[in-house]
Order: C-alpha cells, then structure tokens, then sequence
C-alpha cells in the first residue's frame, strides 16, 4: 500500500509538470497581449517594451518557461503583472475561502445525494424511484447562477434567513454551498442508484438475506459498504470539475475565493495568477484522488492487498 | 385405553408428518412477454432427517423453486401464484417478513452455487460468520469468536483463529465453499438446502464438499434437499430423488428405486448420460434438443417434444403424478417398461 501510494506521489510529479508545459503553451498561443493591458491604450510603444522588458516578456518562450520552473522550484509562483503582489501571497489568503466553500458543498452534495440515491435505488422503478430521478435531473440541468440568484432571492431577500453575500461565519457559506451541493447532488443520488442497483444484485447479497440479516443492514451495510467504492472515486475527481462551479458561484455570491482571483485574472490576461490557479487545482485533483485511494483501501482488502 | 400395551407401539404406527410439505406451488415471472410460469404446480415433501436430492438440466426451475421456501426470490419480478410451504406447521408464504427472517439462517440455512461470489468482498470472514450468531442467537463478542473457531473446525478448516481474519478473496473456492457450509449450519438448521454446492467447484474438491455434506448431515441429522444437475451427485447423498422437468416434477422415488426400475423417460434419459463429475454441458447425448424455455412449453406434458415415447395424449393432456410403487410415484402417460 505504501509502495502504492509512493507510485501515485511520484507519477503526480509528472502530472503537474505536463499541466504546467500544457497551460504555459496555450497562454502563448492566445492572441491577447499582456503587456497592452497592464499599459493601456494610451501607452508609447517605449513604455510597452519597457514593460515587456521588466516583465521578461521579451525573452524566447522557452527561456521563459525554464525560468517559470526554476522559481517554481523554489516555491515562487512569480508575482501578478495587476495586483503587483506575489501569486503565492494572493492565493493563500483566498484558498480558505474557496476550500470551505468547497468542503461544505462536497457535505451537501453527499448528504442530499447518497440517502436520495440509496433509497431510489431500494425503490426502483416505483413512483417514488421516478420522482427522485426527475428532481436529480433538474438538478443536474438547472444553470448554478439560476439556482444561486433563487437561492439568495428566496432564502436572503424574502425570508431574511442568510445574508445576501460575501463572506464571514457559517451563516455566508451555506447558501452558495447549498447551490453547489443542490446542482451536483442530482449526479450523486443517480450515481449511487445506479451503483446500489449494480450491488444489490449480487449473490454476496442473497447469502446476507438468507442469513436471516433484516433489511436494513442488508442495504446499508452489505451493499453501502460495496456501493460506495465507485462514488469515493468520484468525488475524488470531481474535485477537479468543481472549477467552473467555484468560479460561477463565487462571483453571484461575492465569495472572495480562487474562482474570483481567477476570474478577474482571466479578462486581464494576468499570466502568473492564471497559471498559479491552475497549478493549484491541478494539486487538489491529485489530492483528491490519492484521499480516494486511500479511503477506498480502507473499505475494499483488495485494494488494500494489492 | 385401558388395559392395553402401554408403551412401544404408538410411535411405530404414528407416521411423522414432515418437515417441510411444499404444496402445488406455482411461480412464474413478470417479463417483457408477459408472465411466465417457471414452476408449475409443484408437490413434495421432506421428513425429518430425510436427505432428498432434486435434479433436472439446467433451466428446469430448480433453483426457483428452492429459493421460494426460503422467499429469497426478488419480486418484482418473481411471484408465487399459488400453493403453500408448510415448514413445522408454518406456511412459509404467509408469514411476515420478521417471522421469515427469524427462520432465514436459523432454522433452514442455504448454500448456493457460485462460492466465488456468494461471500461479501469487504468483511472479512469472521464478521459473516459472526452475524450469523448475533441476529438469532444474541451472543456476545467472546461467545461468538468460540463459536466460529468450533464451526470452522466442524466444516474442516484449520487454522480457523487466522482465517476470521482474513477476507474471502484470500480463500480459494473449496475453502469459501465451506466457508458457506458453515455459515449455513451455524445455528444447527433443522433443513439445509444446497443449490449445486459443487457445481463451480474442481472435481477433487466436489467429492471433498460431498462427503463434508455427507458427514454433517449424519452429526446434525438435519433433512437436506440436495439440487445438482447431476443424477451422480445426488446418488452419493441421498436416500430420494426428485426429478423434474420445466417447471413440474415428474418423478419421485428412493435413490434405489430410481437407479434400477427408472420410469420416466426423462428420468432414463437422465441416468444414461450419466453427466462425470466436473464436466458441464448444455445439452444431454442421450436426449435430444434442450429445456423449452418458460413461455414456450407445449401443452400436454412439456417432455412430449423430445420424447421417444411420446404419443397423441401425451401432447395434449398434462399427465397427472401417480404412484406406481410404495413410495415411487410419477408424471408419465406412457412410462419406459
Ligand atoms: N429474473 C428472471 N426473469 C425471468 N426469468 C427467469 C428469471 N430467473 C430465472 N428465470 C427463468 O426461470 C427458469 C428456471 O430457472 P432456474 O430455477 O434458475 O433453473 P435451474 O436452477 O433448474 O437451472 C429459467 O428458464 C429462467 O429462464
Ligand atoms: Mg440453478
């Protein structure tokens, strides 16, 4: 097992180097041109290559990258051309945010979508199993920024139960956690039907039921315990496919996140930050998925014997 | 009642009434072609003690029909039509899930076909037994741990402490199989019902789980109803056979009787390509074509179409199950002479 995870820790290395290399090209292959944004319209071509110059924009792409890797190396993420502060600086002080957004979502999510799921798929094909699949699916279709703005127009505006934005105790978070968790759970609770469906067949099964085991234990110990092992995986994954959420909800909430630095650092073409988030998502979807690994050999031996 | 002998006789006379009577059951299938009835009107019996094998190709409804005792069948889409399964008094298909389940495991235990499959992946060995012992017998950490360690042994595994611990993927198939067994006899069932429990297996291994079955039928002296597809089988364990064919029985008789006066032609079919132990196939030499499918069975007697004996009546009426010994009986409107 541990030699597995040293694989795992070891490949991640090449990973995020190829996720840098792919990132750094296409930066370069986008026609937007930085240092025509921080100058401004009304800039001399002087001042445009004396920024170009400060910057080390003038320098071959190569040179340019090589140089990105060696303060990578030390940790240096290079400094934003806007915010003229460190990246390393502007991402620290918005990851809290973002992971506890991320965190009480990812607690949402499951806890409206494994119960949903696990009975739907108890239920199958009786009215009850059809109206859990149509509201996953309406939640799986539902547009974040819809469910956001109805949230906060509901619950902020009318009802007066959560404030309309921003950030601060438990009371900010809930909202846009619920539209995280509201929208994913639709793929959740069909996930674990399915995967408790494809459990629930299983003779390991039959031989709990002809051992006299009620129900209950039947489906949420003997079949949760197998049916949960794809869906680990999933979250471990899906920690990546949060990105386009993070951003959409952070910005109709005023979360002061990642998706926002990210946000804004995309319209200005502020390089350094750009690649500084996608470094940093880059390592949460491979922390996620080494959480999934060892989660899951926690619960399947044969993982954990392999 | 005075004046007569007092003691011996009233037990002679009195005929112990069975242990589990399985009444003209008829179980059929909701599928996208409608229902189909998979086993039709059904009728036997298994005393106490009595070791009684059921047989027929693959297909034959078998399994169904063992699996409805247990009410282990999923519904949808399986269903009961009709009949009752009177086990010690109780009709089976009337009691409520908790009464079932009380009897599930306890008082009738089941080995089925597939041991690779049959034992959950992620618990170990241990935990599958041990449940087994705190839903009917309520017993504590301790008590249980000494209880799996003598049930292992029982069903000859050794080095039992070390194997609680491990998960069934570190066992192979004959040892998961007695895993199973024991699992099955853990609270000394009064009927034991094995569905093919060598079937999957090696053949040295077969004949090692047949006389596990033999010797802890003789310790225990509980009734057995053995399933296998193979007459050969059967024969090792059993005093009585029932065969049967898509969806009906259509022969009962003690092993002997069977073996040397066989009456149906399905049954003579079914002795003359004695199936060796370990091989499998899909269709016997000896008998043309295959089991009709549920939902394609002929009127009449559903043999009639492979059958050399067949004649007119037999393709139009069902033949009704008569004895033609004590204790012989069969479904055959011109059986082999
Ligand atoms: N889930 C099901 N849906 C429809 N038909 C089924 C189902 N399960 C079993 N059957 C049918 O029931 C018949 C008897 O099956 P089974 O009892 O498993 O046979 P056996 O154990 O004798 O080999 C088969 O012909 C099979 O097609
Ligand atoms: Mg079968």
């Amino acid at each position: 097992m541990l030699r597995f995870l040293a694989g795992r820790l070891f490949q991640s290395v090449f990973i995020l180097l190829g996720v840098t290399i792919i990132t750094f090209g296409l930066l370069f292959l986008i026609p937007a041109d930085p240092v025509r944004m921080i100058a401004g319209r009304s800039a001399t071509p002087q001042t445009v290559e004396s920024i170009r110059r400060q910057l080390g924009l003038d320098q071959p792409i190569p040179v340019q990258y090589v140089r990105y890797l060696a303060n990578l190396a030390r940790g240096d993420m290079g400094r934003s051309y806007v915010q003229k502060a460190p990246v390393n600086e502007l991402i620290a002080s918005r990851l809290p945010a973002t992971l506890q957004l991320m965190g009480a979502a990812i607690l949402i999510q499951l806890m409206i979508g494994l119960p949903a799921g696990i009975f739907a798929s108890t239920r199958r094909n009786r009215p009850s199993d059809k109206a859990i699949m149509v509201f996953s699916f309406v939640g799986i279709s539902a547009p974040q920024f819809v469910v956001g703005l109805l949230l906060i127009y509901v619950f902020a505006f009318k009802f007066e139960l959560f404030p309309l934005g921003g950030y601060g105790g438990i009371g900010h978070v809930i909202l846009p956690a619920l539209t995280l968790g509201i929208t994913v759970s639709g793929w959740y609770s069909r996930m674990s039907r399915s995967s408790m469906i494809e459990v629930l067949r299983q003779d390991y099964i039959r031989t709990a039921r002809a051992k006299g085991v009620n129900e209950w234990r039947v489906v949420l110990v003997h079949a949760l315990r197998n049916a949960i092992l794809p869906i680990i995986a999933m979250i471990g994954i899906d920690i990546g496919l949060y990105a386009q959420g993070i951003v959409v909800v952070e910005a109709v909430f005023g979360w002061p996140g990642i998706g926002q630095l990210a946000w804004l650092a995309i319209q200005r073409v502020d390089i350094p930050i750009i690649m500084g988030v996608t470094l940093v998502a880059a390592v949460g979807i491979v922390v996620g998925n080494l959480c999934a690994d060892i989660a899951t050999s926690f619960i399947d031996p044969r993982v954990r014997h392999s | 009642m005075s004046g007569g002998p007092v003691c011996a006789p009233r037990l002679i006379v009195m005929p112990p009434s069975p242990l589990l009577e399985v009444d003209s059951l008829s179980v059929s299938f909701a599928t996208d072609n409608g229902r189909v009835r998979v086993v039709e009107e059904v009728s036997f019996a298994i005393r106490q003690g009595e070791t009684v094998g059921l047989v027929g190709e693959s297909g034959c409804g078998k399994s169904v029909a063992a699996m409805s005792v247990m009410r282990l069948n999923p519904s949808p889409p399986c269903y009961v039509d009709e009949g009752r399964i009177l086990f010690q008094g109780d009709d089976l298909l009337t009691l409520d899930s908790v009464d079932m389940r009380a009897i599930r495991g306890d008082r009738i235990g089941m080995v089925f076909q597939e041991p690779m499959t049959s034992l959950n992946p992620t618990f170990t060995i241990g935990y599958q037994i041990a449940e087994v012992f705190q839903i009917h017998r309520g017993m504590d950490a301790a008590e249980t741990q000494r209880e799996s360690i003598d049930l292992l042994g029982m069903v000859g595994i050794g080095a039992a402490e070390r194997r609680l611990h491990q998960y069934p993927h570190e066992l192979s198939g004959g040892l998961r199989q007695r895993v199973m067994i024991a699992m099955a006899l853990a609270c000394r069932p009064d009927l034991l019902i094995a569905d093919e429990p060598t079937t999957a297996l090696d053949v040295t291994v077969q004949q090692q789980i047949l006389e596990l079955l033999r010797r802890l039928q003789a310790d225990i002296g509980m009734s057995v109803l053995l399933i296998s597809h193979d007459l050969g089988i059967v024969a090792e364990v059993c005093e009585r056979v029932l065969v049967m064919y898509a969806g009906r029985i259509v022969e009962s008789a003690t092993v002997d009787a069977l073996f040397q006066h066989p009456q149906h032609p399905y049954t003579v079919g079914l002795l003359a390509a004695p199936p060796r132990l370990g091989q499998r196939r899909s269709a016997l030499p000896t008998i043309p074509g295959t089991v009709p499918p549920p939902g394609q069975r002929s009127a009449g007697c559903h043999f009639a179409d492979r059958c050399a004996r067949a004649t007119e009546r037999c393709r139009a009426e069902t033949p009704v199950f008569e004895s033609v010994a004590p204790g012989h009986d069969v479904a055959c409107w011109n059986p082999a002479p």
